[in-house]
């Protein structure tokens, strides 16, 4: 191909240091930008989880001073490992790097909006990590449900900075969102049709559509309890006429697919690794794609499955368990083709690759305990048990932190130029998948025992499974700093790596082009047959 | 899916098709601003009624 051989032509001239990376706009420097900061949040985020499984390790109170203060730093956790690291990873990360590339565009569409998306996470992340040490923090759970976090609970300004801080991240991925629709609708290579885009493209478009439609309400529900708060409105306080069940209403409508919003993207680059590992193309191209926009479509309309124990009415709560179990008829459709991709194929187990399979492994497991938990019968024992945060922790902290695990080791040689070493990657494959089964899996006998989420203490009968909870999350974590150090051998002493290093398999366009691709990739269109 | 380039497009042909796409871009952008704000206002119309 023209573009691998000519890697640091007139096509390579980068502009200066702060210049390419204060006020970049090339989409390749923005990827790389997120991704840094998505791996220095993930410090913050996971380093908190160190701290809780610390003080979950034994019974009584270890390292918290008290409740609230356990639940402002869960809070953090969940609102850090959501917003600033799972998201900047996947969409802003791995989405600004490939989904031009994939396509056969030049650059995004809005290069200069693409730049204020990711400095606007700054402030956010900022104020959020400041909220910590303000008052009495931000501790109402990453929900932030009224009236626990009305100004009678959280009367310091904590709660408003943890506010804000979601208003500016929101704000950057509706930026985002829009910005990857008009790429992908507007700035494809001719001949590149939406049948022929490769699924991690597919899964960036479903993507951003459910950003584009759920965070705008989400941004509306926080400005109503911004407004409760401040300028004595009473939406969400029965005492004015208003209604706290409305908030969790809207909330969830952005929540759940939320969900969705974190695992897609993971979707896409399974898809991938997968077909590429099996030297075979994905089964079922078209399924697996209209999978996506299904689980999208149908993730909007299960969003009070959350709320089965709000009060709402029997025949409110049949409709959301039916239309819960629909979603996994799609799931179910992704599991099948990835499987039947794998199957016949010439499978190298090969880093990016292990962690696909685990990928499928932890997202099935999570998959069936979300089953489990759409009952609303069933949800009535174990809502705001350990039941439920295994089972979210199984989709989202296994499956989407092995989905950028997975992207990472796939596409670190194309990125930096440099390959992995591959005993290394399959040590920390090994170490993590260890490190979080033992930490996720028993919280599944915890909650079944009932201990439930959001308190720092439990019964002596459950000490236990929260050791080996524990135990656990430190081999996940000395697996996490591990992955640094794999990283660092990989920057220093990596090998070069060629343009198509996993060879056959990998067919899309940013296998054309040189590794790491030239500064701007396509200044000729490239033609799809 | 590969990239095979039969024929670059002249220096007109592209100027043309960079422009089309530029303005095409802006109208989806403008949709899509149109949809956030209107989810934005059906999600805080509840102010309006209190």
């Amino acid at each position: 191909m023209a573009y691998a051989a000519d890697a640091h032509a007139h096509d390579d001239h980068k502009p200066s240091f702060v210049k390419r990376w204060l006020f970049s706009t090339n989409h390749k420097d923005i990827g790389t930008l997120y991704i840094i900061f998505a791996l220095f949040a993930a410090i913050i985020g996971i380093g908190i989880s160190f701290l809780m499984r610390l003080e979950l390790q034994t019974p009584g109170m270890q390292i918290f001073a008290d409740g609230q203060m356990w639940n402002a730093w869960v809070s953090a956790h969940g609102l850090i490992m959501v917003f600033f690291v799972i998201m900047p990873a996947l969409i802003g990360g791995f989405g600004n790097w490939f989904v031009p590339i994939m396509i056969g565009a030049p650059d995004m569409a809005f290069p200069r909006l693409n730049n204020i998306s990711f400095w606007l996470l700054v402030p956010a992340f900022l104020l959020l990590g400041g909220s910590l040490f303000v008052g009495e923090g931000p501790g109402a759970g990453w929900t932030i449900y009224p009236p626990l976090s009305d100004n009678m609970y959280h009367p310091s300004p904590a709660m408003d900075m943890a506010l804000f801080a979601l208003h500016l991240a929101g704000a950057s991925s509706i930026l985002g969102a829009a910005n990857f629709i008009t790429t992908i609708f507007n700035m494809r290579a001719p001949g590149m049709t939406l049948h022929k885009m490769p699924l991690f493209v597919w899964s960036m478009l479903v993507t951003a559509f459910l950003l584009l439609l759920a965070v705008p309400v989400l941004g509306g529900a926080i400005t109503m309890l911004i407004t409760d708060r401040n300028f004595g409105t009473a939406f969400f306080d029965p005492a004015g006429g208003g209604d706290p069940v409305l908030f969790q209403h809207l909330f969830w409508f952005f929540g759940h697919p939320e969900v969705y919003i974190m695992i897609l993207p993971a979707f896409g680059i399974v898809s991938h690794v997968i077909s590429t590992f099996s030297k075979k193309p994905v089964f079922g191209y078209l399924g697996m794609a209209y999978a996506m926009v299904a689980i999208g479509v149908v993730g909007f309309v299960v969003w009070a499955h959350h709320m089965y124990t709000s009060g709402i009415d029997v025949d409110t709560r049949a409709y959301f368990m039916a239309a819960t179990m629909v979603i996994a008829v799609p799931t179910g459709i992704k599991i099948f083709s990835w499987i039947a991709t794998m199957w016949g194929g010439s499978i190298k187990l090969d880093t990016p690759m292990l962690f696909a399979v685990g990928f499928i492994f932890l997202f099935t497991m999570g998959g069936v305990t979300g089953v489990v938990l759409a009952n609303a019968g069933i949800t009535q024992i174990l809502h705001n048990t350990y039941y439920v945060v295994a089972h979210f922790h199984y989709v989202l902290s296994l499956g989407a932190v092995f989905g950028i695990y997975c992207g990472i080791y796939y596409w670190i040689g194309k990125m930096s130029g440099r390959q992995y070493p591959e005993r290394l990657g399959k040590i920390h494959f090994w170490l993590t998948f260890v490190g979080v089964n033992l930490t996720f899996f028993p919280m599944h006998f915890l909650g079944n025992q009932g201990m439930p989420r959001r308190y720092p203490d439990y019964p002596d009968a459950m000490t236990g499974w929260n050791l080996i909870a524990s135990v656990g999350s430190y081999i996940a974590i000395a697996s996490f700093l591990f992955f640094f150090y794999v990283m660092w051998v990989t920057l220093r002493r990596g090998e070069q790596a060629a343009p198509n290093y996993w060879g056959e398999g990998a067919t899309t366009l940013e296998w054309q082009v040189s590794s790491p691709p030239p500064f701007h990739t396509f200044d000729e269109l490239p033609r799809i047959r | 899916m590969t990239a095979p380039l039969d024929r670059p497009m002249t220096q007109e042909e592209r100027a043309v098709f960079d422009r089309r796409r530029r303005l095409r871009n802006w109208a989806i952008l403008a949709v899509l601003v149109g949809l956030v704000a209107l989810f934005y206002f059906i999600s805080v119309a509840r102010l309006l009624r209190t």
